[in-house]
């Protein structure tokens, strides 16, 4: 049985309408739907309100909304036998209180506007990531400068936090790429007779390729987004603001230690991942029956130191990448909670975009520099 | 302006609160009437936003109970505590509103997950709170574009969307210029009066507390707990000790003599 109850009974002066019960939240949710049986009908309105046992301010709104509904149609409303202490609430919602103010109107763009908006933003983070990028490189010439005014301790916490704890998931990433691509790769090699090339393959991959990317992406996703959290929620509650007062440069107090840490961090890691990627590659060709000394002979005889320092070159630079976006994001953090999700999001989207970009540049010079030289592959 | 019943709503008898093995509060004992405005008043660190915490359901205390509207909300099953929690609403000291909804969304939210109002009742009780707490023009403002003022008032439109018997405001004049934490006071007393709402307040702005304050306790770090009770200005006249005498008698920086007076 419903809390409150409301019946109609239409009468030759007009509407008469009872209105019983508890008229709180759930009272007036059940006799809500009388109000469109009163706006469809004609005649003045009169409502018998004795019998109300309760009602709070939502029961007052439901009894103003009867008036506005019959009012408005040019009829004559009156309210009955309402107790003293409801009447008193009823008193402190005026007709127009609980009439919701017509909605801002919001401004829809139509497509050009949208697009030439969306330029613009680009164009303008472009220009961002242009003067962080020297903003980043005047702080790190002042520090190299005078190494005493950098932080040691903090930059082995960040170190500790994106290397040694990221050690598990890089490990077991690399490890499992390693034995894929070589489970995979073996049997197409041996209808060549090539399958002793595993290795080599591998190898090749690890060391230039996907040991610096893989491990680049997962530290973007790791480190560089706890940096944008971490410095986005700083700037929501105005510490960069107050490190500027200070005048401490927030790009020289924050920014200069974590990229140094991650310049550090990302080449050891890659390292690992190489490491754990070519042993599991051992792991499957020992299984298939091939000897230790072919193979170690397969993987000098092939692969060069050249191999592993490209690698290690495009892991310190993802290195300062990962880390000087993740930063530069958390800096562009504008206000509330939800901005920090969005920065977050973007480090790691944004890091992952010039990771590949800029493994692509990097491929393209190295084939060049092979080519120019006349070496094999 | 007051006029309190005496049958307490909230009763809180012998609690204990502690962090680990520290206590910060011991056995706390008092009561609030229905429809007063009850202060909770104490330096930093003394326990007030802990109690506030044990009251709101937030925080378990090591002992001790607290009882709202006659049934023990420390230890209540999840069935009672849902239907307690329904009679009580919370001003965090920040507002807490959530930045992604307007204002009029941040209202509407308790509407939208407690009742089976129909959407115009929901938009209607909306208005009207709004209209209670002065807010009817920024209903479609994003909180981002509130001042200090306007999100209080707006957290307590939210904290009385459901008609709550008891609402509990912290620190509710805190970052506020003079004028508008005496207008937001005012706004406090009216609620109160027209409402029948019974208000739990943690301030320690002397200005409010005479304004607003039925009875308060003061609660101090060194004792633990409560080291006085009663109106206002009982307390300033017949402090019971020294620490509740310093705290009342704080005086305005330009009647402290030795200091230039404007000219």
């Amino acid at each position: 049985m419903p809390a409150a109850t409301a019946s109609i009974i239409s009468e030759s002066r007009g509407l008469v309408v009872t209105v019983t019960g508890v008229l709180t939240a759930d009272g007036v949710a059940a006799v809500w739907p009388v109000l469109d049986k009163i706006a469809a009908a004609d005649g003045d309105v009169l409502v018998r309100a004795g019998e109300v046992t309760a009602c709070d301010s939502t029961g007052a709104v439901f009894l103003r909304e009867l008036e506005r509904v019959t009012v408005s149609g040019g009829r004559r409303f009156q309210l009955d036998g309402l107790r003293a202490e409801f009447a008193r609430t009823l008193e402190l919602f005026p007709l127009d209180a609980i009439v919701p103010p017509p909605p801002t109107p919001r401004r829809q763009p139509g497509l050009i506007v949208t697009v030439g908006e969306k330029t613009c933003e680009i164009v303008a983070d472009l220009r961002n990531q242009v003067v962080f990028l020297g903003q980043l490189t005047v702080a790190l010439w002042q520090v190299l400068r005078r190494p005493r005014q950098l932080h040691w301790k903090k930059i082995l916490q960040i170190f500790h936090t994106a290397a040694v704890d990221g050690l598990p998931i890089v490990g077991l990433i690399s490890l499992l790429t390693g034995l894929i691509i070589s489970s995979q790769s073996v049997g197409p090699l041996r209808a060549y007779g090539a399958d002793i090339h595993v290795i080599y393959l591998v190898a090749l991959i690890m060391f230039r390729e996907l040991g610096p990317i893989m491990t680049a992406i997962l530290v973007a996703g790791r480190t560089g987004s706890a940096f944008a959290a971490e410095i986005g929620t700083m700037k929501v509650n105005e510490e960069l603001d107050a490190l500027k007062t200070m005048g401490l440069d927030p790009v020289r107090f924050l920014v200069v230690e974590r990229v140094i840490a991650g310049c550090w961090a990302l080449p050891l890691l890659t390292v690992y991942a190489m490491l754990l990627g070519v042993g599991a590659s051992f792991i499957v060709m020992l299984s298939g029956g091939y000897s230790l000394p072919a193979l170690y002979a397969e993987l000098t005889d092939y692969c060069t130191v050249s191999d592993v320092v490209e690698g290690l070159l495009k892991a310190c630079f993802f290195g300062v990448l990962v880390t000087g976006v993740g930063c530069l994001r958390g800096i562009q953090t504008r206000a509330g909670a939800a901005a920090v999700g969005a920065a977050t999001t973007r480090a790691v989207v944004s890091s992952i975009v010039l990771i590949i970009a800029s493994d692509c540049v990097f491929t393209l010079i190295s084939t060049t520099l092979r080519d120019a030289a006349s070496l094999p592959f | 302006m007051h006029n309190p019943n005496r049958q307490p709503i909230i009763s809180v008898r012998d609690l204990t609160a502690q962090y680990g093995d520290r206590a910060v509060l011991e056995h706390v004992s008092f009561e609030v009437h229905r429809g007063e405005i009850f202060v909770i008043l104490g330096g930093s660190g003394c326990g007030k936003s802990t109690l506030m915490k044990c009251l709101i359901g937030l925080y378990q205390p090591a002992a001790g109970s607290v009882f709202i509207d006659g049934e023990n909300f420390s230890a209540a099953d999840a069935d009672t505590h849902a239907r307690l929690l329904r009679k009580i609403g919370v001003m965090y000291q920040s507002g807490a509103l959530f930045g992604s909804m307007t204002v009029q969304e941040n209202v509407r939210l308790p509407l939208d997950e407690y009742t089976a109002l129909p959407t115009a009742a929901k938009r209607a009780v909306v208005a009207s709170k709004l209209a209670l707490v002065g807010l009817r023009d920024a209903s479609f403002k994003l909180p981002a574009e509130l001042s200090g003022g306007m999100i209080k008032r707006a957290a307590i439109a939210r904290a009385l969307a459901l008609n709550p018997a008891i609402v509990f405001l912290d620190e509710p004049s805190a970052g506020l210029d003079p004028v508008t934490s005496a207008d937001l006071d005012q706004t406090i007393i009216d609620l109160s009066r027209d409402l029948g709402v019974t208000f739990v307040i943690v301030t320690h702005e002397l200005a409010s507390i005479y304004t607003l304050a039925d009875r308060c306790i003061m609660l101090d770090a060194g004792a633990k707990g409560i080291i006085a009770t009663g109106r206002p200005a009982e307390l300033r006249d017949r402090p019971p000790n020294d620490l509740v005498k310093s705290f009342f008698h704080r005086q305005p920086l330009t009647t402290q003599p030795g200091l230039r007076q404007p000219s």
